[in-house]
Formats: structure tokens, C-alpha cells, sequence
């Protein structure tokens, strides 16, 4: 599924089967790859963001949550775990500091919400490339060398470049789980 | 990708972090004393009023020179600029402006910039000369002889 398919969806309450507002914005984390909160506009009050674990289902028409309640305001998260990246649109740099173009839309998985591939203005790049994102450009690595043929070593390396936490205890099989 | 540049085509190039901000831009290229090595970059901060910063960008923490940005790890690369030019001789920084003169005494110009060839770093290649009469010439790095803070001397020869 794609960002910019999935905005305006309707968001339904289904213990009442009401429409309680529409998909406004994902919150994808960059560091973790993955969607963790909704932004969802028209629901009452400054409720607005809804976290990724209690959404119910992302379907093609709706997306699903068991109760409007569980649309929140920012103060119910904590701070450092709601990041506000903005990705459409942004510059994208390689980690040589060349141009690779703007981020057009991407595309994640339903299910589990993770970030499989930015759909770049210079074509798709896997999502595993992604170094960091900020206020002024997305980082992806150049080399798309794929993971599975890189040493525990480099993966390693990749991992403290990321900072995930817990790598140094990680065998080469939890380093590729955690990286891509 | 090998490519030649002239070294302003750096200023002002944006220094940006793995995570993706903009923590500075380029101000100036530090040469070594004989001219032959990039010690580092001074820097300007980004941003309408921003000056010049303390810091500077040694060489070793530049992570990528590219067409776009300059990238380093994190800001914590950056280091005071005495300390990038620790170890160089009296005669370091800049070299533009300074005047070309030949091993057999003939005045060749000024030197208006070095020229690098940038891949994955950057090396000095040579510099960019400028006769009285304006003619722009390029003389390779091993003709340099010597560099102070005021000459460039180089081996005479066609030029």
C-alpha cells in the first residue's frame, strides 16, 4: 500500500459502525521503519492521533479501530516516542552527499506497517537503505548492497550507525531481522 | 566517480548529518603547509544571520563529499579550528591570493583557487593561476615545490 492512496481513507469506529474521522497523515519512524501512529483529522476535541497497535485493520476502503476512544491527543504519548517526520517531498542524500532525487509517495506493509520502499523521482530504493531523516534531507546509503551479503561485522556497523540498541548482544541472524 | 572541481565550487556546500539536518555549511578549505592536503574545513552556520562558527570540520570526520552535501556522522566531529591546523607549518590556510612564481624567478599570477578531484574524498590536484592579463591556467600539484603564506613557487616549464 502507498501513503499517498491511503490518505482520506475513513477511519471507523466498529463497536458503533460510525465513520469517527479520516486518515490524515502516517507517523513512520525512521529509525524503526515502521508506521507508529495515525493522524486522524474530524474526530472531537484534540484527539487527533491514534497509535499503531490499536488500530484494528488497515483495509483497501477503511481502516478500523474497536473504539473511537482510542484516538488520543499528543499528551497521551510520550514525547520522545511520537516523531513528526515529514517524508513526501523531502531531498534525499546519499551517505557520500550526492543528490538521489525527492521522496514521491511510499510503500508499507498493511499488516504489520513497516516501510518496504521509498518511491524516489530517481526510481524505488529499499527502505532498509534509510539512514535518518531530518529537516533537511532524507539519508539513505548509496551502496544498495543488499544485507543478507554483507559479514556480522559490517551489519554490525550498520546497526551502530542506526544506534539500534541491544546490537552488540545480537547474532548475525537478529542484526539482518533488525536492519531490514 | 572521479571528478575535478575548483574548491569554491565548496563554499557554502551544506554539512549534513547521517540523521539528516543541515548542522552547518562550508566557509573555507585548511590546507597544509605544503598545500598538497586538506586538513579540514571552517564553517558557517546555516540560516540568514549565522556567522561563523568555533568549530571547524577536520578531514577525517567528513564521511562523504559529494555533489550535494558534505556528510559527517554527527556534529560531535566537529573540534576547535587550532586544532585542525595543529601539526602544519607556519605557512597553512589560505593559499588564494597568493603569487605563482617559477624556480627560475618568472611571476606566472596569483592563484584564484585549488582545483580538487573528488570521489569519495576530495584530493588537491593543483591550483587555479591567474596572469596579469587574466588568462586562467591550471598547474598540477607536483610541480609545487614550495607553499608559504605568500607563494607558491613551482617548477618552470610550459605552462
Amino acid at each position: 500500500m502507498r501513503v499517498r492512496e491511503v490518505i482520506n481513507r475513513p477511519v471507523i469506529d466498529t463497536s458503533t459502525a460510525t465513520i469517527v474521522g479520516r486518515l490524515d497523515e502516517l507517523v513512520i519512524d525512521p529509525a524503526r521503519k515502521r508506521i507508529v501512529a495515525l493522524r486522524v483529522a474530524g474526530v472531537k476535541g484534540a484527539a487527533n492521533l491514534l497509535a499503531w497497535k490499536d488500530l484494528s485493520a488497515f483495509g483497501a476502503d477503511a481502516l478500523t479501530v474497536e473504539s473511537v476512544e482510542r484516538v488520543r491527543g499528543v499528551d497521551a504519548f510520550e514525547p520522545s516516542w511520537v516523531v513528526d517526520p515529514v517524508w513526501l517531498g523531502k531531498r534525499i542524500l546519499s551517505d557520500k552527499g550526492n543528490g538521489l532525487g525527492q521522496v514521491m509517495d511510499l510503500e508499507f506493509d498493511a499488516r504489520t506497517g513497516r516501510l518496504e520502499t521509498i518511491l524516489t523521482t530517481e526510481g524505488p530504493r529499499p527502505a532498509a537503505a534509510v539512514l535518518g531523516l531530518g529537516s533537511y534531507a532524507l539519508v539513505m546509503a548509496e551502496d544498495a548492497a543488499p544485507l543478507k551479503a554483507m559479514t556480522r561485522d559490517e551489519l554490525y556497523q550498520r546497526a551502530k550507525e542506526l544506534g539500534l540498541p541491544g546490537r552488540s548482544s545480537m547474532t548475525k541472524k537478529e542484526l539482518l531481522r533488525a536492519l531490514s | 566517480m572521479r571528478r575535478q572541481v575548483p574548491a569554491r565550487e565548496l563554499i557554502g556546500r551544506p554539512v549534513v548529518s547521517l540523521a539528516g539536518d543541515d548542522v552547518a555549511e562550508i566557509k573555507d578549505v585548511l590546507l597544509s603547509a605544503s598545500g598538497g592536503r586538506i586538513l579540514g574545513f571552517t564553517l558557517n552556520g546555516r540560516g540568514f544571520f549565522s556567522g561563523p562558527l568555533k568549530e571547524a570540520l577536520p578531514w577525517k570526520g567528513v564521511q562523504g563529499l559529494g555533489t550535494e552535501a558534505v556528510m559527517i556522522a554527527g556534529p560531535d566531529v566537529f573540534c576547535p579550528v587550532e586544532e585542525v591546523l595543529a601539526g602544519t607549518g607556519p605557512a597553512e590556510g589560505n593559499v588564494i591570493g597568493n603569487r605563482v612564481v617559477t624556480d627560475e624567478g618568472d611571476d606566472l599570477g596569483e592563484v584564484t583557487d585549488l582545483v580538487l578531484a573528488v570521489d569519495d574524498g576530495a584530493e588537491i590536484v593543483g591550483y587555479e593561476v591567474a596572469t596579469p592579463s587574466g588568462e586562467c591556467h591550471f598547474i598540477p600539484l607536483p610541480r609545487t615545490i614550495s607553499v608559504s603564506g605568500e607563494a607558491l613557487v613551482v617548477a618552470a616549464g610550459e605552462q
